[in-house]
């Protein structure tokens, strides 16, 4: 059974949750045997790979007002205020 | 309503200061814009100081944290409700980036064609890309961006079902890669690669 091939089709099918670690250990194994052994699909999984983290980097590239840490703090401080008023 | 201690408002701070960026960055790609998500991460902030006291010191903050700003963004959206209904979204096939650059040529030269397309998009570029996808999406696509998490995690943070993050994921990205794909070819940057590549021939 572990010895199943995949055929591309099979494998790409796979590429999402293989690069999201959500495949079942044994459709794993079968998706690397494939990406092994066909270097289209290695070149394409590696690519898919590559694209993502550029997003991911790209996403991660908002800067926080350097501000915002105080205006929360004082927002805090006056709720904290008006609770011990009551 | 019980009061809060001194020392519990000084442990929330601790504990909300390390997750704010990532919790901007997020309310920042689900309102796609700055004064909002800076007002969305005020607002949670201040939902989640109010309601400290469910929290159970030792779990996770940053997740618990992230559920609030993820609901401030809902009631946002709902009370814009500009957008339009994801009735007649259209699909984007897989391995767009892949697919497209390929078709371009972009391979003969270039190692990975879609890392410099990305490099040479703005912010700004980015963040129509996002704001492209229906709100959904966005929000599923903003913590799997922004945080290397399972689908388990994502589904427990919106409260929707595991196999939805999954199919909202997977669309998500390939619609988010259409539109990457699109406003690179729209402010040239697919061109000028393809001249730099004929250049370097
Ligand atoms: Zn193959």
């Amino acid at each position: 059974m572990l010895l199943t091939i995949y055929s591309c089709n099979d494998a790409i099918k796979r590429l999402d949750d293989y690069l999201d670690r959500e495949l079942s250990s044994t459709e794993l194994v079968r998706v690397e045997r494939h990406v092994k052994l066909c270097q289209s699909c290695s070149k394409k999984f590696k690519f898919e790979k590559e694209t993502l983290d550029g997003i991911r980097a790209k996403f991660n590239r908002i800067i926080l007002p350097i501000d915002i840490y105080e205006r929360i703090e004082q927002l805090l401080e006056l709720e904290s205020g008006n609770k011990d008023n009551h | 309503m019980e009061m809060l201690a001194k020392g519990s408002a000084e442990t929330f701070n601790a504990l909300l200061e390390p997750v704010l960026a990532k919790s901007y960055a997020m309310a920042y790609h689900m309102s796609g814009n700055k004064e909002e998500a800076e007002d969305l991460v005020q607002e949670a902030a201040l939902l989640a100081f109010r309601g400290f006291g469910s929290f159970q010191l030792g779990t996770n903050f940053k997740a618990w944290f992230f559920r609030i700003v993820v609901n401030c963004a809902h009631s946002l959206h709902r009370k814009r409700q500009r957008e339009p209904k994801v009735t007649a979204l259209e699909d984007a096939e897989d391995l767009y980036l892949y697919t497209h650059t390929a078709k371009e040529g972009l391979h003969r030269k270039f190692d990975n064609p879609a890392e410099l397309v990305l490099d040479r998009m703005s912010i700004d570029q980015i963040k129509q890309a996002i704001e492209s996808l229906p709100f959904d999406y966005r929000l599923v696509c903003a913590l799997y961006f922004l945080e290397e998490i399972s689908y388990q995690e994502i589904a427990d943070i919106i409260d929707i079902p595991v196999g939805t993050v999954r199919s909202r994921l997977h669309r998500g990205r390939k619609l988010l890669q259409k539109s990457l794909w699109d406003l690179a070819v729209e402010n040239n940057i697919v061109q000028s690669l393809k001249e730099e590549s004929g250049a370097l021939r």
